[in-house]
């Protein structure tokens, strides 16, 4: 197989898929696949931060909680705009995301996964428990639907579309991240910290910035959740979303920039078909992402993208397909 | 408010020494990988739910169910580094992969102990033998005494290990430098397989002797991971003293704020604490036995 799509080729199809894909899906699938735009979403964030700064954080879904309830209550409780609650809800838990992440991405190894775990046990048991507030386990119904300049997304059709809009611009916009002079030293720190920092990368202020910007598509996909589903309810956003979204990344490819929507898509696809094993979830996510590590290490992106690297190469003489760091 | 302080106390430092036990596992693994064990409170479930499983469902006289229990967990333990650490360390996998192998990890064991055993809370007899001691106001139960005295005596036997044994050496040696370690032949792997059987031995030395004291479930592994690694922290990751102050001071915070601050959010509150802590004190109050050392793992 001599012939590779290129940059644009991918991208436009995308689009189309994602621009016809509702004709054909019912509505239910329609549902399912928007689902999968918003974990795509905090999935790209995500991706930035572990693939390419080399830090973890088990704490997105608390970020998506946070978002969401901040979008439920200004606007359910106290009558605010959408637009306006959502502004807040971002800059909000980016802001969150600066504080917990300033002091603690200046210490080196993983203490960041440990602190992110922590803070999302936190916002997981006050959101079910601070009942005059987040509405304890009923969560806080009847949230409106998201209107933008006059226009209402108020079929799940439109929600859609807006949720993939803004999975693929974040996307594209992931690109331009990447290849910057940002990016650049972020995968120099990614790849070898002591080297990146001699040559100048600020290599906590890099973290600092790439860590906020992952928290802040996490809350940006919970502010469309609470939306989408006019409902905001903690247990959208307990500890099986973390392991859901590492499964996504590990599955799709770590490392790899469209690993995240393979990912989002097909995981996402998974867990609405479990059916009558839908109590199983965390268990076959685990094991899911667990066997990916030891056997797909690359993900299902890595891995397509170096047999065809392999099968173009090949014919040159060159026996190691080396595989893109830029995927 | 206040009469109830030495009580308080008391209880804190029972519950203390169990995250003493834990960040000295988190701490032996850490020495020798450098990984931060994720799993580490999934042990001291699986010692506490094995045991009760073996004496309250296949029927076993006590002293053979702790027996069992520990055994299966140290095994679990060991095919943990075996089957999923091994490989990932042979393939020089970057260090983030481990963290996610763990979590993985720390996701199976508590669901497959739930298809097993159940998701109820199980518990089995205290140990009796040791009476109850009355100190002061307070009545430590012998359940409590037997936490206390357990503690002490891993604590002892854990330094004696290092510091008389040949593999104990071998051990400590990895810590302080992988590299040179392999060069004067020591076996690093068997090493790092080691680290992981004894944080096994020791999460479930812990499981069985507090379970009896608040019974235990197969969801947790997450709240004593946590605990330990507050508790690691403050002491200086791989300090073993330092490990005894951090549980200490973990089980003490949690015992007052719990009280005193409010029930409703349980966990929650040990965990802002352990938050701030880590915040305020990303280093810890204890020296780590190692310096932060080279990155690769």
């Amino acid at each position: 197989m001599s012939w590779r799509p290129t940059h644009t080729q991918s991208v436009l199809a995308l689009i189309a898929v994602a621009v016809v894909f509702p004709f054909f899906g019912s509505a239910a699938t329609v549902t399912v696949m928007a689902l999968g735009g918003l974990y795509a979403i905090v999935a790209i964030g995500l991706n930035l931060l572990v693939g390419y700064a080399g830090k973890i954080s088990f704490g997105h879904n608390a970020f998506m909680a946070l978002g969401a309830y901040v979008s439920g209550i200004l606007t359910v409780t106290y009558g605010w705009p959408p637009l306006a609650a959502m502004l807040v809800a971002v800059v909000g838990t980016g802001l969150v995301a600066f504080l917990i992440g300033a002091p603690i991405l200046r210490v080196r190894g993983h203490y960041l996964a440990m602190i992110t775990l922590a803070f999302a046990q936190i916002i997981i048991i006050v959101s079910t428990r601070w009942t005059e507030v987040t509405g304890g386990l009923t969560g806080i119904p009847g949230v409106p639907d998201l209107s933008i300049f006059g226009f209402a997304f108020d079929t799940k059709l439109r929600m859609y579309y807006l949720i993939w809009f803004v999975a693929i611009v974040l996307f594209l916009l992931s690109f331009r991240i990447v290849d910057s002079r940002f990016g650049r030293a972020l995968r120099a720190l990614g790849a070898h910290e002591a080297a990146a920092a001699s040559l100048g990368v600020d290599v906590v202020r890099c973290r600092i910035q790439i860590f906020v910007l992952s928290a802040v598509y996490a809350a940006l996909a919970g502010c469309l959740y609470a939306h989408f589903l006019n409902y905001v309810n903690g247990t959208f956003f307990d500890l099986s979303v973390m392991i859901q979204l590492m499964a996504i990344l590990v599955v799709g490819g770590i490392g790899t920039m469209w690993g995240p929507l393979v990912g989002a898509v097909l995981l996402v696809w998974v867990s609405q078909n479990l059916g009558g094993y839908a109590e199983y979830s965390q268990l076959i996510f685990g094991i899911l992402y667990g066997g990916a590590l030891l056997f797909l290490p690359k993900g299902v992106v890595g891995e397509i993208t170096a047999r065809l690297n392999g099968a173009r190469k090949a014919p040159a003489g060159q026996a190691e397909p080396v595989p893109s760091q830029s995927a | 408010m206040i009469d109830l302080l030495p009580v308080l106390l008391v209880n804190g430092v029972v519950f203390g020494a169990i995250y003493a036990i834990n960040a000295i596992g988190i701490g032996l693994v850490y020495n020798t990988t450098g990984i931060i064990n994720f799993a580490q409170g999934e042990f001291v479930m699986l010692g506490g739910m094995l045991t009760a499983f073996l004496f309250g469902h296949v029927g076993l006289p006590l002293p053979f169910a702790i027996i069992g229990g520990v055994a299966l967990t140290v095994v679990i333990g060991l095919l943990t580094e075996r089957l999923f650490i091994r490989p990932l360390w042979r393939r020089g996998a970057k260090d983030w992969t481990y963290v996610f192998m763990l979590f993985a990890v720390a996701t199976v064991l508590p669901n497959l102990v739930m298809l097993g055993v159940g998701r109820d809370p199980l518990t089995f007899p205290a140990f009796g033998v040791l009476p109850s001691v009355k100190l002061g106001s307070v009545m430590l139960s012998s359940q409590a005494l037997w936490v206390l005295l357990v503690t002490v005596l891993v604590f002892f036997a854990l330094q004696s290990f290092f510091d008389r044994t040949l593999v104990g050496k071998a051990m400590k040696a990895t810590a302080i430098n992988r590299r040179v370690a392999a060069w004067l032949g020591v076996a690093v792997e068997q090493m790092v397989a080691m680290s992981f059987g004894l944080a096994a031995l020791l999460g479930a030395i812990g499981g069985v002797i507090f379970t009896p004291l608040i019974s235990t479930q197969f969801d947790a592994g997450v709240s004593m991971t946590l605990n330990g690694f507050a508790a690691a922290i403050i002491g200086g990751m791989g300090n073993m003293r330092g490990a005894i102050v951090g549980g200490l001071v973990i089980g003490i915070l949690q015992s007052i704020s719990t009280a005193f601050i409010s029930s409703v959010y349980g966990d929650a509150v040990t965990y802002a604490v352990l938050f701030a802590l880590l915040i305020i004190w990303p280093h810890g109050l204890f020296r780590p036995l190692i310096e932060l050392k080279n990155e690769e793992i």
